[in-house]
């Protein structure tokens, strides 16, 4: 067995913190599969996400010395850098540039798990709902986006925000009422929007 | 219903896209970002670097004003480092060899690691072009010793052991002699004796072995043992030259 993987989050974030590249790689196996996703439901795209999925982890590398982790988990925080990058994809990508055209992801052999139509199809239905998503204001977007998406419960998608989780509960309550209007609007008939 | 009720399933990243870019953020990113993270303070030069078939190069540090005692607390015996200290070195060593080895060092991961006394060493190993190539460093007081062997032949049928490398710096207060290679699956200890008469238990195991002293003078001979502590073969070298970096003695 890998002792690496009994190591707690936080001590991976020491470690990687402290430098060791190792202990990021950790990092990244075990969470770039729920920042993937969470990236594909903002962006509609699995090949963005996937870009998207390395520039969080390069950016969570570049702020290490910055960062306190909160909790047991760093995953709200990479969600809240991801929420950040997905918002500025085009600034993200140019801080980036460099550093992406160097990751290897093209070059690699294709996946057998890699279902091309079912992941056209994924992103022809997450379009219709980034459609409906986008007529919220954009912070209302990010809220509903954590809790909804990714669903992380108020105090993570507060840590994500870095805001108050009263903030959170406010926005999301925003949110699911503009969301309940807008498709009343747009469909004819009234929706129903998920209740916590 | 909802439109949130039919948000595509969660799927993961294909898994090659995944190993490639976590490989990739793991080796890449701290020269990428120009934000080394804490660095021991070494100061490596090449002395040689050859991508040559079955040739060893080495590169050492050395600070010729140290008064240090260079290595009192070197064992002959090593101790083996655990699977997260293996590949911690690994990949440390790995960075530095592709440093200053650029793509002759590519795609080595850690086979072999091991401590005497206050001083590591970890042994490398990848395929490139049907070959086997073989990486190794050694953290010493006065930096690392590394080397690097590219594109080696398999073992042929009936080989028992073969020393691939042994670079080092060959004077000095600070010198210090790495031997390292393959065996066959049927080894399980291998005893190297050096032209200076010592006795060094190397490191074996996966087809691997790595020893290394603090003096000049080579390998004299080679020992491959049995789990059963049979000798399976010894393998005498004569005395090298004294320069360095040295043709492996094959």
């Amino acid at each position: 067995m890998d002792m690496r993987e009994d190591l707690s989050d936080g001590r991976l974030w020491e470690l990687a913190a402290g430098g060791e590249a190792w202990a990021f790689g950790q990092l990244f196996e075990r969470h770039h599969n729920a920042v993937y996703n969470f990236c594909f439901r903002r962006t509609a795209s699995w090949d963005m996400a996937e870009e998207i999925t390395s520039i969080v982890f390069l950016e969570f590398w570049r702020r290490r010395r910055e960062v306190a982790l909160v909790g047991e988990s760093i995953r709200p925080w990479l969600f809240g850098v991801a929420t950040n990058v997905t918002r500025s994809q085009r600034r993200a990508l140019g801080r980036y540039q460099a550093v992406v055209r160097r990751l290897p992801a093209h070059d690699v052999v294709a996946d057998p798990a890699d279902d091309v139509a079912g992941r056209l199809d994924d992103e022809r239905r997450m379009a219709r709902v980034l459609d409906a998503v986008h007529a919220l204001p954009r912070r209302e977007q990010d809220v509903l986006a954590l809790c909804v998406f990714a669903e992380l419960d108020y105090e993570s998608a507060a840590t994500a925000l870095a805001i108050p989780v009263g903030t959170v509960r406010s926005r999301l309550s925003r949110a699911r009422s503009r969301m309940r209007k807008h498709l009343a609007a747009t469909s004819g008939h009234p929706p129903i929007v998920r209740s916590s | 219903m909802t439109i949130f009720d039919d948000l595509p399933a969660a799927r993961e990243m294909p898994t090659a896209h995944a190993v490639a870019r976590q490989h990739a953020i793991e080796t890449q990113l701290p020269q990428l970002l120009g934000q080394q993270g804490p660095h021991r303070g070494r100061v490596l030069s090449v002395a040689a670097a050859s991508a040559a078939v079955a040739t060893a190069a080495v590169i050492a540090a050395v600070n010729p004003w140290s008064s240090t005692p260079a290595y009192a607390s070197w064992t002959a015996v090593p101790d083996q480092l655990d699977r997260v200290a293996t590949q911690q070195l690994g990949i440390t060593c790995a960075k530095d060899l592709q440093r200053h080895f650029n793509g002759s060092a590519s795609g080595l991961t850690a086979a072999l690691a091991e401590r005497r006394g206050q001083f590591q060493a970890v042994l490398l190993q990848g395929v490139h072009d049907g070959g086997t190539s073989m990486g190794v460093c050694v953290n010493t007081h006065h930096g690392d010793l590394g080397g690097l062997t590219s594109v080696l032949a398999p073992l042929t049928a009936g080989q028992v052991i073969m020393l691939d490398g042994n670079p080092g710096q060959t004077s000095g207060p600070d010198a210090a002699r790495v031997a390292y290679g393959r065996t066959s699956t049927a080894v399980a200890r291998v005893v190297v004796t050096t032209q200076d008469n010592r006795t060094v238990t190397a490191s074996a195991g996966g087809g691997y072995f790595l020893a290394w002293w603090p003096s000049g003078p080579g390998v004299s001979a080679v020992s491959a043992y049995a789990a059963n502590g049979r000798e399976l073969v010894v393998r005498h070298y004569p005395a090298a030259s004294t320069g360095a970096p040295q043709q492996a003695p094959r």
